[in-house]
């Protein structure tokens, strides 16, 4: 990319990167940023990391350039100059990129190579040492649950939560749940061991039961590290709410600036799959396709026939996708494509008319299914109350 | 998987032709995401919706308003 850039940057052409959400949290220490601002801090890392020229731009912290231009985590596209796309690619390949640029553009006499290069890379430095507590072992795959931090006060997060969940949990509410406490390396801090641990503690609405409520991470011996504080759970949802309430509380320490403090914060845990939360990697153990959304449920849940009824949970226009909540308490989702029929309370609909709690039945088109899995519906019904 | 900053660091520093940037994970699940791309993405001949985006600044841009050159648009992060 960096090749094709200075060749073609002189020649008009503008490159951008666009900063997305992190595709593996927990590489490299980073984590997924709760703010707008500690995305745009992310990019000033990738800017010193990489050492790259070309500019960047942020996305939005509800991923609105991700999902309008494909959701896919290494695309790219040549816009012409009248704002249209003149080429789009699911992965980036620079290779082709540089083709269609000589199509496009125009051949340079001597393209610059690799040896060419002089990128000026520089790492973050370590904070405190990593390796001291033991990762946990993930019971199989998992995926990352939507989160949402409660910024009831300036104090950022110097610890962030990430929740993952096997992945039947969104749908039948029972499973092994992960909370995982990573220290966020945009602020420098490290876990004061001399301290008490980090200890957490859930708090649930009356039909949902969490195993352990509440814990606390293990007394390590060396004054500081830098290891995510880890934890597996149990839970049945039964007819709960799907959420929870986190609460969390630790010293940490930050040496460049001098102090060392306790902090308490609190989370809502979503019993959804976060799209855009990523795969964290952990050591050879990779978290299930949080950029997947969940799979629908397995044979037995209620289909009478071909027919699918429950409540709606969700509806993603977008993507003409609807969650539909059914009587055993699982979500099952179906792919709505544009020519379905759509009826709410006896009228024609659009998809954007359904609403949340509103009862469905979705008649399903034979075992026809998208790429995700997600049964195609034919015709759907639906009513207010 | 890779994302675009190990993609490029690979690319740069080692080859400009070999796949470094590619993901790692399944064939079906990279063909998930190829086939989700092609049917969520603009197609050629599409206007870039507008959307507003920020610069490394911080400041409001309009993704609408990238006309007037040919402009190349690459997805990334720091994993």
């Amino acid at each position: 990319m960096e090749t094709v850039y200075r060749d073609y940057a002189p020649k008009g052409v503008k490159f951008y990167y666009i900063y997305k959400a992190l595709a593996h949290p927990e590489t490299n220490g980073y984590i997924t940023p709760f703010t707008l601002d500690e995305r745009l801090l992310h990019v000033q890392e990738a800017e010193r990391t990489l050492g790259s020229d070309i500019p960047w731009i942020c996305d939005t912290m509800a991923n609105d350039l991700k999902h309008a231009l494909g959701d896919a985590p290494n695309s790219e596209f040549i816009i012409d100059p009248q704002g249209k796309v003149a080429v789009r690619r699911s992965w980036s390949k620079p290779a082709e990129l540089r083709s269609d640029l000589e199509t496009l553009v125009g051949a340079v006499d001597r393209p610059t190579t690799v040896a060419d290069l002089n990128m000026k890379k520089s790492e973050r430095p370590k904070v405190a040492k990593t390796g001291v507590v033991p990762r946990v072992k993930m019971p199989g795959q998992m995926q990352a649950l939507r989160i949402d931090p409660a910024m009831v006060s300036l104090e950022p997060f110097y610890v962030k939560l990430r929740a993952e969940a096997e992945s039947n949990v969104p749908r039948t509410g029972k499973g092994r749940l992960y909370l995982g406490f990573h220290l966020d390396p945009l602020y420098d801090v490290h876990w004061n061991n001399l301290a008490a641990p980090l200890t957490f503690e859930v708090k649930t609405s009356d039909g949902t039961n969490i195993s352990p409520s509440s814990g606390a991470a293990p007394k390590v011996e060396a004054e500081s590290d830098g290891d995510p504080r880890e934890f597996l759970l149990d839970i049945d949802a039964g007819r709960g709410e799907d959420s929870f309430e986190v609460t969390v509380k630790y010293f940490a320490c930050n040496d460049k600036e001098g102090w060392c403090k306790p902090v308490t914060q609190q989370y809502t845990v979503h019993l959804e799959v976060d799209r855009d939360g990523g795969n964290a990697r952990r050591g050879g153990q990779p978290a299930a396709g949080g950029n997947r959304p969940g799979r629908p449920g397995p044979a037995g849940s209620p289909v009478a026939g071909n027919r699918l009824m429950g409540m709606v949970s969700s509806v993603d226009v977008e993507s003409r996708i609807v969650t539909i909540r059914t009587r055993d308490g699982g979500n099952r989702e179906v792919f709505v494509p544009a020519d379905v029929t759509i009826r709410r309370d006896d009228r024609a609909a659009k998809l954007s008319d359904l609403e949340r709690r509103n009862r469905i039945m979705i008649e399903l088109d034979g075992d026809k299914k998208d790429e995700e899995g997600r049964p195609h519906a034919k015709q759907l019904m639906s009513r207010s109350s | 998987m890779k994302c675009l900053l190990l993609s490029l660091v690979a690319v740069t520093l080692l080859s400009a032709n070999v796949a470094l940037g590619q993901p790692k994970q399944a064939p079906s699940a990279r063909d998930g995401v190829i086939q989700s791309f092609a049917r969520k993405s603009p197609a050629v001949g599409e206007q870039l919706p507008h959307l507003n985006a920020y610069d490394a600044a911080g400041e409001t841009i309009q993704l609408g308003d990238l006309k007037g050159n040919y402009t190349v648009l690459v997805f990334g992060c720091l994993t």
